[in-house]
């Protein structure tokens, strides 16, 4: 019989307290993870926190659960490996925007493509903070920052849109200045099977002084509240669209753009090729009968 | 006996299928084989490939010879011109009109069973050995194929027949034996050791490593994955080590530059993973189709910083059915990433070899299974041995985060303050398992005394131990290259009277390496064009 215990968000709480300055939107994304866990009520040992390297990157650190502070770039790699050696653990995903839609753009891509079984949560805030306040990958065009004194020349990716190209199966955004939705998003993130993308906005109150919290505050609208419907793909698409690719400074669409739940996710069909076990759960040694036949063979 | 036969035509043309399907025939006959093959980084074309086969009634570890061979099999013109100064028999289209008879049953790519055919009277191969491949070979892929192959063998053995008389006689010597390439001796070496995660991003001479895992792998439970680079590759190896199995990638030196972060991290936070780095000829692309043993530098220290891994060189290709064995083993018990370090001429080569099942151990090194208080457990706890106890995700109470950053025996953090203490005992700590695995690292296999020592790493270790059958001189072969082993034999080596270091690379990196450590190098043999030494070369060089 399972014992059902109920799991309060502290649970996944260390003595520790985060690093990150005062009012950054990063703890908003530890409580909301903290929260959908234990509305799920995951048992700590089951739980994965992968990230790279930045100040969202430090997000393990203050976890009560198994996890991998890695290289900057490579979380969601990482991640992959543990989720096809061990389906049955829940693996989050934590990181920034020039962690993940800079140096580990591809790895998004290619995990999104195999609908990998991971949750990852993009601390976007269109900087870079711990290396003091550079250009991001999503820094919007003209934004003056350290390497961009007379404003940035590039124009910003699109992660929502990029993940809906390569084949992510749930696709949002939320906004750390709203605790409540963004654990929503998480904990649906974390059923969802396959891939998921939760790219939340969250304010670097040191080094962007432009992206604020009310600056979002002023943009964000909710697109259930909108009657967007998440099953419709070319829609998604579209709100995808909206910021920052078609109006960087107008309304900013939150909440759940995509759900597929048709798609297998990856590790399911490496357990299938693998006859049904885990590599986790695999015998260490083949059997005698296994190596005679592949001597004959 | 001893045999060596060079097969040589234009790339895409099959001469790979015929050298490896005569192997095949010698090797179920019970004869030692060696096959090796020299081609270019082209699909089609390049007229004079070859593969040569050597056969023996005696153990061989290597190809044998480059300036002479017993039988040329040239498939055009072009090999004929290449390769008939150096031959004793020769077998083409003015011998035998292998196109011709081919043609004759349906297609001319069906002369390579022509030129078989042939081969077989030259040397007294009886036909129907030939016909039990073409049937094993084609059987499945359809009779009529196999059928028009063995219509081709007939006619074309009875044309040779009128043209050549026997200059051997190949008969059943014994048992079937095992034949394996280098690389397909490290696949189902690392199943045997209980792999069961490999990552690889194609790349030439590792590739064929991931064919066959990606082919038998699944059978025994061994999920494999063709990611998007070699960076994903190794991170994905050293999640799923992390999670609890063992895992492995495998690259070039190209492939490996890249990995070489990941390398740092593995060793930071104490995961175990191996490394198959099979080396090509370099800088850059280089030579993308041909050996070297160029990176073995590369190896000692790939990332930056210090820390503790090993490299481990298999020295000829049943070795390379245990080395995995050992090398997880290491990068188990130390919780270090491990380099099990090929080259082409290793893991392409082809060779019979003896297979034990019996011969492989799984040791894990110090797991925890069992529930743990979390408020106790120290996944980086400062010990002896400098290795801690390391819990998997799914246990209770073991949960950790393991960190890149320099961190402290819970696994925090420590670089937002400054620590010195911390910082010292940890990396002393990580720094200490070196101690522990050069305990259990082989002391070079050293055969003869006085004379000359001939010292090699790795795969020249092939073609130096036949030679040495030949000459009757010392050897010294390393197959335990980082750390290195501690024991008497830097004073055994300095006892010969010359000590000459064998190496396919410009600089001589193994030779300044035991120079370093106190070996009175007298000469270095060095060869650094793309294709391994010869039996024949070593007679002059050495």
């Amino acid at each position: 019989m399972k014992v059902e215990v109920s799991r309060k968000p502290l649970d996944y709480a260390v003595n520790r307290p985060p690093i990150w300055c005062p009012g950054c939107g990063d703890y908003g994304i530890l409580e909301a993870l903290r929260r959908a866990l234990a509305e799920l009520g995951v048992p700590n040992e089951e739980v994965v926190v992968v990230s790279g390297i930045g100040c969202s990157s430090q997000l393990p650190h203050f976890m009560k659960t198994y996890g991998i502070h890695g290289i900057h770039g490579r979380a969601v790699a990482i991640a992959t490996g543990v989720k096809i050696a061990n389906p049955r653990l829940k693996v989050v995903v934590v990181g920034g925007d020039g962690d993940g839609y800079g140096i580990g753009l591809n790895h998004m891509i290619h995990a999104a493509r195999r609908n990998v079984g991971l949750t990852y949560l993009v601390s976007n805030n269109q900087v870079y903070g711990l290396t003091t306040g550079q250009m991001s990958p999503t820094t919007l065009k003209g934004v003056k920052t350290k390497t961009t004194p007379f404003g940035s020349l590039d124009e910003p990716v699109n992660p929502l849109a990029l993940a809906l190209a390569a084949g992510a199966t749930y696709v949002a955004r939320g906004f750390s200045g709203d605790v409540a939705h963004l654990a929503k998003l998480i904990k649906d993130a974390l059923m969802h099977r396959g891939f998921a993308l939760v790219d939340v906005l969250s304010p670097c109150v040191t080094f962007n002084r432009v992206n604020t919290y009310d600056w979002f505050r002023a943009r964000v609208y909710k697109l259930e509240e909108a009657g967007h419907d998440p099953g419709d793909y070319f829609q998604a698409y579209r709100k995808a669209l909206e910021w920052p690719t078609l109006d960087p400074v107008g309304r900013i669409p939150i909440g759940l753009f995509y759900r597929n739940e048709d798609k297998p996710a990856y590790e399911e069909e490496v357990v299938k090729l693998l006859g049904g076990k885990a590599p986790i759960e695999a015998d260490l040694q083949p059997s005698a009968e296994a190596v005679a036949a592949l001597l004959k063979g | 006996m001893d045999l060596t036969i060079r097969i040589s035509g234009a790339q895409g043309e099959g001469v790979e299928t015929t050298g490896r399907s005569l192997a095949s025939v010698f090797a179920r006959l019970g004869y030692h084989v060696f096959g090796y093959r020299q081609y270019g980084s082209i699909i089609k074309g390049n007229p004079t490939m070859f593969y040569q086969i050597r056969v023996s009634d005696r153990k061989i570890y290597s190809h044998g010879r480059w300036r002479s061979f017993d039988v040329l099999v040239a498939l055009n013109d072009a090999a004929l011109a290449a390769y008939r100064g150096s031959a004793r028999f020769v077998i083409s289209e003015r011998e035998v009109p292998m196109s011709e008879i081919a043609a004759k049953h349906g297609n001319r790519i069906m002369r390579n069973t022509a030129a078989l055919a042939a081969l077989a009277v030259l040397i007294g191969l009886d036909p129907r050995y030939l016909e039990e491949q073409i049937r094993r070979e084609f059987g499945e892929r359809g009779e009529k194929i196999a059928e028009a192959n063995i219509a081709v063998l007939e006619d074309a053995y009875a044309a040779a027949s009128g043209r050549f008389s026997p200059a051997a006689s190949v008969g059943k010597l014994g048992e079937p034996r095992v034949l394996m390439s280098g690389a397909e001796a490290l696949a189902l070496g690392s199943v045997m050791s209980g792999m069961k995660f490999y990552a690889a991003y194609p790349m030439t001479p590792a590739s064929p490593i991931l064919h066959w895992l990606a082919e038998w792998g699944p059978k025994f439970g061994v999920a494999v994955v063709q990611p998007e680079d070699e960076i994903a590759a190794i991170n994905m190896a050293i999640g799923a080590a992390y999670a609890g199995v063992r895992a492995a990638t495998g690259t070039s030196g190209g492939g490996f530059d890249l990995m070489h972060e990941a390398f740092g991290l593995a060793a930071m936070i104490e995961t175990p993973v191996v490394v198959f780095l099979a080396q090509r000829g370099g800088p850059s692309t280089g030579l993308p189709t041909e050996t070297e043993q160029s990176d073995f530098f590369m190896a000692l220290s790939p990332a930056h910083g210090e820390y503790p891994h090993a490299v481990i060189a298999p020295r000829w290709i049943e070795e390379g059915l245990y080395a995995p064995a050992k090398a997880f083993n290491i990068a188990e018990k130390y919780q270090v990433p491990v380099i099990v370090l090929v080259d082409l001429y290793f893991t392409e080569s082809l060779s019979t070899v003896e297979f034990d099942p019996a011969r492989f151990r799984i040791e894990r090194g110090e797991l925890v299974k069992a529930p743990v208080v979390w408020e106790e457990y120290k996944r980086y706890k400062i010990t002896a041995s400098g290795v801690s106890p390391r819990a998997l995700p799914g246990t209770p109470g073991g949960m950790h985060i393991a960190t890149s950053d320099e961190h402290d025996e819970r696994g925090d953090v420590i670089t937002e303050r400054h620590v010195p203490e911390v910082r010292k005992a940890m990396h002393e700590k990580r720094m200490r398992k070196l101690v522990k695995i050069a305990e259990e690292m082989e002391p070079p296999l050293i055969q003869g005394d006085g004379g000359v020592a001939a010292v090699a790493w790795g795969s020249t270790s092939m073609p130096l131990l036949d030679y040495a059958e030949e000459a009757g001189i010392g050897l010294a072969l390393f197959r335990d290259l980082y750390p290195l082993p501690r024991d008497s034999w830097v004073e055994r080596l300095n006892s010969a009277k010359e000590v000459v270091v064998v190496e396919v690379n410009y600089r001589g990196q193994f030779a300044d390496y035991l120079s370093a450590r106190g070996v009175k190098v007298s000469r270095r043999v060095l060869k650094w064009w793309g294709e391994p030494f010869s039996v024949d070369e070593l007679r002059e060089w050495l």
